[in-house]
């Protein structure tokens, strides 16, 4: 392979992790050179989330080697930009060796501390302009609408001088238009600036990081195997389409359009059900903020499965959030089963059986997995492997799986909101939860982001 | 006007206090009981100075800042392990130490400032002097206040300078996220000691001004009524700037002020002054929870 022969970045031999007895990695050897763009995969638990907290050094090995030649950089899953920040700070902050950082130098040489700041913001807002964000600098980043976030936080792992590149999940939760951005960033990072990439994303963004991989890590069992992009496990597109039209009574989807560029597509099961969820002239704002600005109207039957497809930032999460007495409506009812539910606290809502299962934060960390299953009184096992981990402890793909199957065997859920269920899921994953939607009677509305599913 | 000025030398000295601590619970998102402790090391470091080392008030003054900013560690090298709840039990036991150290580092048949008679327990240390600056002994109440409100000053300038400069902000980005702040190289442990050591500091100098303004200290000074005391100041003025801890020091040392004018008894009016503290926190947090004038939003 050309890469083969250029300059070795990083090397490790053995490296082994185990988690209360339950080995993860048992044996991984690699070797990573300048200019490589490395697709890691794996099954949802099989330990890339893992191997890369060792690797960026948030985790220690229980053994095993590892050299580097050059500063290594991530960005998370879950992105993690400072909340409080600005964009422009989020940035800012990641360049090292600033004269102000030390806070002798702040007060003994505070005339050059600041000359050294103003250049650093100056450096900064160019960045900014030339990612096309000049306009939202001043944005915190508890604001940032979830492509910002990432490139803010590529650019900001880049900024303290990695020349390796760890991403988790760079795509996820991005519409088509934001994943043709980041994609065109990230070969722009390696053919210009030279920088080594690694890249972990779920089976659906698959096919689009192969169009930049040099090359292939799957780990399984534990061991990492190198391969080229053929070896990659691909996801077919539209499946979601095909998989709902097969559910529809008849084969028929009613199919509406929304305001913002969203899609409503409904499969209805019971011909002669009853409507038990109407969403009628709808609009939330988030604090002073209109999200949900022109009013929205919809209906579900008892059994229903419904795919809400909407570009990022348009306000799918407020919305489930909404319905479910999270977030105040500003016009518009909730009704259930022909009940106005709108001025009804969430627990009141959750009585009625209107259950609410976001992307994340869904889990009680401190519990079991057993214990999160009893809470959500299901009695039947739910990963019996790990039943007596804490759910804290699980990997985003077990973690993802325990919240999803908890809410959906609870007994007493009968209309099901799921925010972007598919997120982070192999196709094996990807796959069952599809059969576990199709096997359950209840009324379910689930959110995609737009153009990648349907 | 001499009820005027003694206000605000105690203005003085609670804004240096609220400022630290803001340092601390505002940047760092540490919450600290201990403050009070830091307060007392000041003042007694101060007064065993003067009184018992020989020292002017000026080295005296030095001396509180440095025993303060040392004693911290006893607060920040917790922070290297414990988090949340934890590091909470932990600065209590600090504060704990602190309290019991001066209640019972007495022994009455040693002279004062000796290893065996350190703080004179619960007898306090009386007689501690007004300060001398260049000469000059600040003995009327009017010299007290300005020189209370130019010490206030100037630690006042030191914060600005500190929480506007890349270290403020590596603070705040620690406080947001610990791990993605360590991911940037930053190095967090220095910088919870670095920020504890100033915050520290600056109580022990708040205390400094206050046992040469009352010439009286007791282990009352480290009680844990006074830790809790300053952080009313910073949740209810607000946190993460700092118009918030000044705001706070103004509001909490003027409630009992307006009580004295209402002709309520003094016993009455001590009780009626916590419901009013405990009153006006429930209020913040439930309907302001950044504070009067903070950044920094409790949740």
């Amino acid at each position: 392979m050309q890469t083969n022969d250029r300059e070795v970045v990083l090397e490790a031999e053995g490296l082994a992790k185990s988690f209360g007895g339950n080995a993860v990695l048992t044996d991984v050897n690699f070797k990573l050179h300048r200019g490589e763009v490395v697709l890691l995969q794996g099954a949802n638990g099989s330990g890339k989330t893992t191997l890369l907290n060792i690797l960026t050094g948030n985790l220690k090995p229980d053994g095993g080697t590892m050299r580097k030649s050059a500063t290594l950089g991530r960005t998370w899953q879950d992105v993690r930009l400072f909340a409080s920040q600005t964009l422009s700070d989020n940035i800012a902050t990641a360049t090292p060796k600033q004269p102000g950082e030390n806070p002798l130098k702040a007060l003994f040489l505070a005339w050059k501390a600041r000359r050294e700041e103003r250049r650093n913001a100056a450096e900064v807002a160019d960045i900014l302009a030339k990612m096309g964000l000049a306009d939202r600098s001043a944005v915190f980043g508890s604001n940032a609408k979830i492509a910002e976030a990432k490139f803010v936080a590529m650019v900001r792992a880049i900024r303290v001088g990695a020349k390796v590149l760890f991403l988790d999940e760079p795509l996820a939760g991005l519409d088509h238009a934001e994943t043709e951005t980041v994609l065109t960033t990230l070969r722009a990072l390696v053919k210009k600036y030279g920088l080594t990439l690694v890249v972990i994303e779920h089976a659906l963004n698959i096919p689009k990081i192969l169009q930049i991989a040099t090359t292939v890590w799957t780990l399984k069992d534990g061991k990492l195997s190198v391969g080229t992009a053929d070896t990659a496990d691909e996801a077919a597109g539209g499946e979601l389409r095909t998989w709902l039209k097969s559910l529809a009574a008849g084969g028929a989807l009613i199919e509406t359009g929304l305001p913002g560029g969203a899609h409503l597509t409904i499969a209805t099961r019971q011909a002669d059900a009853q409507p038990v969820l109407a969403v009628t002239n709808y609009k939330v704002n988030r604090g002073a903020r209109p999200v949900i600005a022109e009013p929205i109207s919809f209906a579900l039957k008892e059994g229903d499965i419904a795919i809400l497809e909407a570009p990022n930032g348009w306000g799918k999460s407020t919305l489930l959030e909404s319905i479910a007495g999270l977030v105040p409506a500003v016009a518009g009812k909730v009704e259930l089963q022909g009940e106005d539910v709108t001025a009804l606290p969430v627990w009141k809502r959750a009585r009625k059986g209107l259950r609410l299962n976001r992307a994340a934060g869904t889990l009680f960390t401190q519990a079991t997995v057993q214990e999160n299953a009893r809470l959500n009184h299901v009695t039947e096992p739910i990963l019996p492997a790990l039943s007596s981990r804490k759910a804290g402890s699980l990997s985003g793909g077990e973690s993802r799986r325990l919240s999803f199957e908890a809410v959906l065997n609870n007994p007493e859920a009968k209309i099901l909101m799921l925010d972007e269920p598919f997120q982070a899921l192999d196709i094996t994953e990807s796959a069952r939860v599809r059969r576990s939607l199709s096997n359950s009677q209840k009324t379910i509305l689930v959110t995609v982001p737009r153009g990648r599913y349907i | 006007m001499n009820y005027v000025f003694h206000l605000l030398i105690y203005f003085g000295v609670y804004a240096i206090l609220a400022m630290g601590l803001n340092l601390v619970v505002g940047y760092c998102g540490l919450l600290t009981l201990a403050h009070a402790g830091y307060f007392a090391v000041g003042a007694y470091a101060y007064a065993l100075g003067t009184l018992a080392w020989g020292m002017d008030s000026i080295s005296a003054l030095l001396l509180a800042f440095a025993a303060g900013g040392v004693l911290s560690l006893l607060t920040s090298l917790p922070t290297w392990r414990l988090k949340g709840d934890y590091f909470v039990m932990a600065s209590m036991a600090v504060q704990v130490l602190i309290y019991s150290a001066a209640y019972n580092w007495v022994n009455s048949e040693a002279p004062l400032g000796s290893l065996s008679n350190l703080t004179n327990g619960p007898f306090g240390i009386a007689g501690v002097s007004r300060p001398v600056i260049f000469g000059c002994k600040l003995t009327s109440l009017g010299a007290m206040a300005a020189y209370s409100l130019i010490v206030a000053a100037i630690c006042m300038g030191v914060c600005h300078l500190l929480q506007t400069a890349p270290w403020g902000r590596t603070l705040k980005c620690m406080r947001d996220d610990e791990l993605a702040t360590k991911n940037l190289g930053k190095n967090v442990q220095l910088l919870k000691v670095q920020s504890l050591s100033v915050a520290c500091a600056l109580a022990a100098v708040a205390g400094a001004i206050y046992a040469s303004y009352t010439s009286y200290i007791d282990p009352s000074l480290a009680s844990m009524d006074q830790s809790i005391l300053l952080l009313s100041m910073i949740f209810v003025g607000g946190m993460g700037n700092l118009k918030g801890p000044l705001a706070g020091a103004a509001i909490l040392l003027l409630i009992p002020e307006v009580l004295r004018f209402m002709n309520i008894p003094d016993a009455v009016a001590a009780e009626i002054r916590v419901m009013l503290y405990g009153l006006m926190l429930v209020l913040i947090v439930r309907f302001k929870p950044e504070g009067v004038a903070g950044d920094y939003k409790v949740n």
